[in-house]
């Protein structure tokens, strides 16, 4: 299925624009998606995302999916279908 | 109570300007150890020193400026000043905040707090050298922008180490939204420029030598690099915001579908991210500009390099700025944002303010509302760069269309009647800032009670911006808990930033050993004996004064609302999509922060047991007077 990725800053510069459209599995949840992502871009994204000693996101990275934090849905286990968007932020402080 | 040996000088300066004279008051250790400084300070003293009913504008009003315990110490990020006064656009507390390296040297002067009262008979400005204070006449910078009067009064002085904050052409012509600039920084919001203005104040000079004591020295300096620490291993600072500066957030407001766009009709649809973003606007970018002591050093120093506003140079614009006069106005050329910027520091004018004001201007114009010969033949339209530059001219000196908004969305409104109430996006007077809480609940719930009117700065929900899961991850989308949360973040506000004061853009990294380390601080510099829970309740204490300072003003929880068509129209694009704050939603946001606050839902005013608690026990008669007008004023 697809999935639309969107994210912001280094992210998207890593990840070739701000929204990009990647495949997986139907009934992937967003931590495969995650692990897509990474073996899609390699290194550079993962260093981006997660911690090398808990293999978990770093502090303050946040994904939502349809707009919605996953803290109102079910984390990381989020089941996706196909049209999803998900956004990836990195952490960012101001306004 | 102990006395003060330290962060503190124990002093207070008053100044009549209809007098010409000034004195020098003890501070009471008790009204900060209560109150902590800052915002707290000062809201305490324009409450004992203003009374229900005083004009804003009046020789009456006040115009109190403090400092904090942290400002001009070793702390980082504490050279900050608020300013405090009512409100000549909203009618409630004014209590804006400045940084930079003026609020370290007033502090360096000798005192904790500023009162000004009266209104000179011409023009003045203040010198405080040290301790001494000189009224000097400032007629000729009457009608000056704001650079030239601070170069004019270095010069004037003999000394280019002066500090100045000053007013400009919109403060002299008492204009709503006028701010009070010092370098190129602003106590920007809610009008205290035309305070200033109604008082023939032009600007206070202040050159001082004086060093804050701090009386434990090594425990001051133990407890900083804690602070340090937090500051240095908080992703939300570093690097983004120290890189790119608050611009930032318009990378991250776009993607979550929440930065507001012409005239909020446009959220999610209009959203020129590639041109107005922190990387779009980093092109711009000369140097950073950090205020005094700040190792973040957020503040960008941005020039057009080519086109019609080429050489034009703003410390800024900020994000909100890039709002205001940008996405808002339905400009995407960053070289007008930074001219418009510039404009508004110039003359004086509150940028989110005079944006948002333009913004309704530029709907009422597209919808007929308002005819082309009423704008004075100005081709108003989303967009249009130069209509929105001679706009913000205009407004600054009162000529033409631009003397109708010179007073704010709301004042404008009412003088178009026809409906055009509708178009103007303020709570309480104020203009909205950037952020559209249709998509940011808790975020909205703070513009709606801040008692400052729509005011992100005075309970940020960083949690629902940037994420940060802080005292707990929340969802942004969510109704339920946001009565409770908006609570955490204004007390956390005012006690950990507004008062002592810190910046801020530390809110993550403060945001939970805050109360603790700014009790350890305060103790450190000045001998006081406070707890963490002591600043807790500190905050919960000016959050309440201030809410009975406007409930004498006669505002209740019907003040506690939202422009409609926020509460009607859905955000139509992008991943905020379909969100509003509906009628039934406000009302169960607010149900659930009255009962976090102690006040009863049926006015939204504190309750006695609640003022008692809190010491307030004096302010317990105004607030029944209010309450018993409200309940006779609806018939029951």
């Amino acid at each position: 299925m697809k999935i639309k990725v969107e994210a912001i800053l280094d992210l998207a510069q890593l990840l070739g624009g701000r929204m990009v459209e990647v495949e997986v599995p139907e009934g992937s949840t967003l931590r495969a998606l995650v692990g897509s992502l990474i073996d899609g871009y390699g290194e550079p994204l993962r260093n981006k995302l997660i911690r090398p000693d808990t293999g978990e996101p770093y502090r303050y990275i946040r994904f939502m999916v349809n707009g919605r934090d996953i803290i109102g849905l079910q984390g990381l286990d989020t089941p996706l279908v196909e049209g999803d968007t998900v956004l990836i932020l990195p952490p960012a402080a101001g306004g | 109570m102990a006395t003060l040996k330290g962060g503190y000088w124990g002093k207070i300066l008053r100044v009549n300007l209809t007098e010409k004279k000034w004195n020098v008051e003890d501070l009471d250790p008790a009204i900060v150890a209560a109150y902590i400084g800052g915002a707290g300070l000062g809201i305490k003293l324009l409450y004992d020193a203003v009374g229900p009913g005083v004009d804003p504008l009046s020789p009456e009003n006040v115009l109190v400026i403090t400092t904090g315990p942290m400002t001009g110490t070793d702390a980082p990020c504490a050279s900050r000043m608020a300013v405090v006064s009512r409100s000549p656009l909203t009618g409630g507390v004014a209590m804006a905040l400045s940084a930079g390296y003026f609020p370290a040297e007033l502090k360096f002067a000798g005192y904790d707090a500023v009162i000004i009262e009266g209104k000179a008979e011409s023009p003045v400005y203040l010198y405080i050298k040290d301790g001494d204070v000189q009224f000097r006449n400032a007629e000729r910078l009457w009608g000056m922008m704001t650079t030239d009067t601070q170069l004019f009064i270095k010069e004037e002085l003999g000394d280019h180490n002066v500090r100045v904050s000053c007013i400009g052409p919109a403060g002299e012509k008492l204009s709503r939204i006028a701010c009070i600039i010092n370098e190129r920084r602003a106590a920007g919001r809610k009008g205290v420029g035309a305070v200033m203005g109604s008082k023939n104040l032009k600007a206070i000079a202040v050159r001082a030598t004086k060093d804050v004591p701090v009386q434990d020295p090594q425990s001051f300096s133990q407890i900083l690099k804690d602070l340090h620490k937090l500051m240095r291993d908080d992703p939300a600072l570093y690097p983004a915001l120290s890189k790119m500066g608050t611009s930032v957030a318009v990378e991250v407001t776009s993607a979550m579908g929440i930065w507001s766009a012409k005239n909020w009709m446009e959220t999610g649809v209009f959203s020129p991210v590639d041109k107005l973003g922190g990387q779009a606007m980093d092109a711009y970018t000369i140097r950073r500009n950090p205020c005094y002591r700040c190792p973040v050093a957020c503040s960008q120093v941005r020039t057009a390099k080519d086109g019609a506003y080429a050489s034009v140079l703003a410390e800024g614009p900020e994000f909100e700025t890039i709002y205001s006069l940008g996405s808002n106005v339905g400009v995407d050329y960053a070289p007008a944002v930074i001219a418009a910027d510039r404009l508004c520091d110039e003359y004086g004018l509150d940028s989110i303010s005079t944006g948002v004001t333009i913004g309704m201007a530029i709907e009422l114009y597209e919808r007929g509302i308002l005819g082309k010969e009423e704008v004075d033949g100005l081709e108003l339209r989303f967009g249009n760069y130069e209509s929105v530059l001679e706009l913000i001219r205009k407004m600054a000196i009162r000529e033409g269309f631009g003397d109708v908004l010179a007073d704010g969305s709301r004042l404008a409104a009412q003088r178009f009647g026809r409906g055009a109430d509708r178009y103007a996006m303020h709570i309480k007077g104020l203009e909205l800032p950037a952020y559209d809480i249709r998509g940011a609940k808790a975020h909205g719930l703070n513009y709606i009670t801040s008692y400052t009117g729509a005011d992100h700065n005075r309970g940020y929900a960083f949690q629902e911006i940037f994420g940060v899961p802080l005292p707990e991850p929340v969802d942004r989308l969510e109704i339920k808990g946001k009565g409770k949360l908006t609570k955490w973040n204004q007390d956390f506000a005012v006690s950990c930033f507004d008062s002592p004061t810190f910046c801020n853009f530390l809110n993550s990294a403060l945001a939970i050993e805050g109360p603790r380390i700014i009790a350890g601080l305060i103790n450190a510099a000045s001998g006081l004996s406070l707890t963490a829970e002591d600043i807790w309740q500190a905050g919960e204490r000016i959050m309440n004064l201030a809410r009975v300072f406007n409930a004498r003003e006669g505002f209740s929880r019907a003040d506690d609302t939202l422009p409609a068509r926020l509460m009607e129209e859905p955000i139509k694009a992008g991943n905020s999509a379909g969100q509003l704050i509906s009628r039934e939603d406000l009302d169960k946001m607010l149900d659930e922060y009255y009962e976090a606050r102690g006040w009863d839902k049926e006015t939204g005013l504190p309750t006695k047991e609640k003022l008692v608690e809190l010491g307030l026990e004096d302010t317990v008669e105004a607030v029944e007077k209010a309450r018993a007008s409200l309940k006779g004023g609806s018939g029951s």
